[in-house]
């Protein structure tokens, strides 16, 4: 793999890993009891984690300005993974997504490991070493669905299944996510072989952008994208990561502090 | 003024892992330590958790500590990517305190 | 609904770190940071957190 595939596969998974990780703040609220929200926040912390650690060796291996991979692109040079543009429609279609999403990515982060840059692979290893948890969590989710979840997991399933297949590039990595996602799968919402003969198989339907893994010109919706990277002045403020203020000292508060009229309390 | 690199792994001993409250030294996450005749010194770390929200902040206390030591000039801390961190890294010491504040490694 | 509860693949025999007993009970697949798993302790009734520095990979 040579370098430049080698920074490509990289922005995938960090990418994808970053709207995943945003998936999991937006949504966490939903979640049912305490063990819930704390797993929700846990993951998306290990996600943007993962993300940040990405774009910080990033920067420093390919000799990139910093934080030029978080704050320094447009949408369309994102690297993420299509299965996570349109929002979740309900509960069943959350889990089952984040499922998808976990499985698929480490699937490429494993490929990509096999590499002799040793940080590469200490890092994506690193990555699977804390998925090994977020899965078990979302196996846990999986489980627990009621009936009326198992449904509308049906319903939601050949929709994400056809954007999470379309992803790979690599036949064998496709086979064998097509696999474990039917061992999983398939316990769980009791697939007929009619049923699962007539799941997609993830042609792609337009021209392919080999590189970020994605219909060639496409990128994530406006509302998807002002999530992850806002760009309103006061947002860009209150999402401005520690990471960046401290090593800019930069004064958070300086805006309030600005107008000396105001009211003092 | 030759700086030692004793006293430069002594003041990164006085950062504490946010965490578990044991010294990043005894935590295993001090990695190397490079200081050059005139006084620049390169701290390398490696952390346990790739999301850990204390990153910047500990990387901000160590070039604290580490600034105070005789004949410092500049203070770089980097991550080691080269290194990846295991519990085994952890001192007995640590893996004791930790047990007794409730936490089994 | 509830969140993840015992699995096969779950992590065997984690001790308790008050009274070194082995059994234990998961309580919460994360705890007050990332790093750890919650479990209570069905000897001495103590909660504490377990240290998730596995190194075991997903499968793949
Ligand atoms: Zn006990």
């Amino acid at each position: 793999m040579n370098d430049d595939t080698m920074k490509a596969q990289l922005l995938c998974v960090a990418d994808s890993n970053w709207v995943l990780g945003h998936w999991y703040t937006v949504c966490m609220l939903n979640g049912r009891e305490l063990t819930d929200f704390t797993s929700m926040a846990g993951i998306a912390e290990d996600k943007l984690g993962h993300t940040r650690a990405l774009f910080r060796f990033m920067e420093e291996y390919y000799e990139l300005p910093e934080y030029q991979l978080e704050f320094g692109r447009a949408v369309d040079q994102v690297h993420n993974m299509e299965l996570l543009d349109a929002p979740p429609q309900g509960w069943a279609d959350f889990i089952l997504t984040l499922y998808l999403a976990d499985v698929a990515i480490w699937q490429v982060e494993n490929a990509v490991r096999d590499t002799d840059v040793a940080p590469v692979k200490n890092l994506l290893t690193k990555f699977g070493e804390e998925a090994y948890f977020h899965q078990l969590c979302i196996d846990g989710w999986l489980k627990a669905l009621d009936d009326a979840e198992r449904d509308d997991l049906k319903a939601a399933l050949p929709g994400r299944l056809e954007l999470a297949l379309q992803w790979f590039d690599e036949p064998e990595l496709k086979a064998r996510f097509s696999e474990l996602v039917f061992n999983k799968l398939a316990p769980i919402i009791d697939l007929s072989d009619a049923e699962l003969a007539a799941l997609p198989a993830g042609d792609r339907t337009s021209a392919w952008d080999a590189l970020r893994r994605r219909p060639e010109g496409s990128a994530m919706p406006p509302r998807l994208w002002e999530a992850v990277v806002p760009t309103s002045e006061d947002a860009l403020i209150a999402r401005r990561p520690l990471a960046v203020s401290v090593d800019d000292n930069i004064d958070l508060f300086v805006k309030v502090r600005k107008d000396e009229t105001e009211p003092q309390f | 003024m030759v700086v030692e690199a004793a006293k430069v792994e002594a003041a990164v001993g006085k950062v504490l892992d946010p965490h578990i409250n044991v010294p990043l030294t005894e935590m295993g996450m001090l990695s190397n330590v490079e200081v050059s005749d005139c006084g620049d010194v390169d701290v390398s770390l490696v952390f346990p958790c790739l999301g850990c929200p204390a990153f910047t902040m500990l990387k901000e206390n160590v070039k604290q500590q580490v600034q105070r030591v005789e004949g410092v000039d500049n203070v770089r801390v980097k991550v080691d990517w080269e290194a990846s961190w295991d519990r085994s890294m952890m001192s007995e010491r640590a893996k004791e305190y930790a047990a007794k504040s409730g936490y089994r490694i | 609904m509830s969140a993840p509860q015992q699995q096969p693949d779950q992590p065997q025999d984690i001790e308790c770190p008050w009274c070194d007993s082995k059994n234990t009970e998961l309580l919460s697949a994360y705890g007050p940071s990332v790093a750890e798993m919650q479990y209570k302790c069905l000897d001495c009734g103590q909660g504490f957190g377990w240290m998730k520095w596995e190194r075991r990979l997903p499968e793949a």
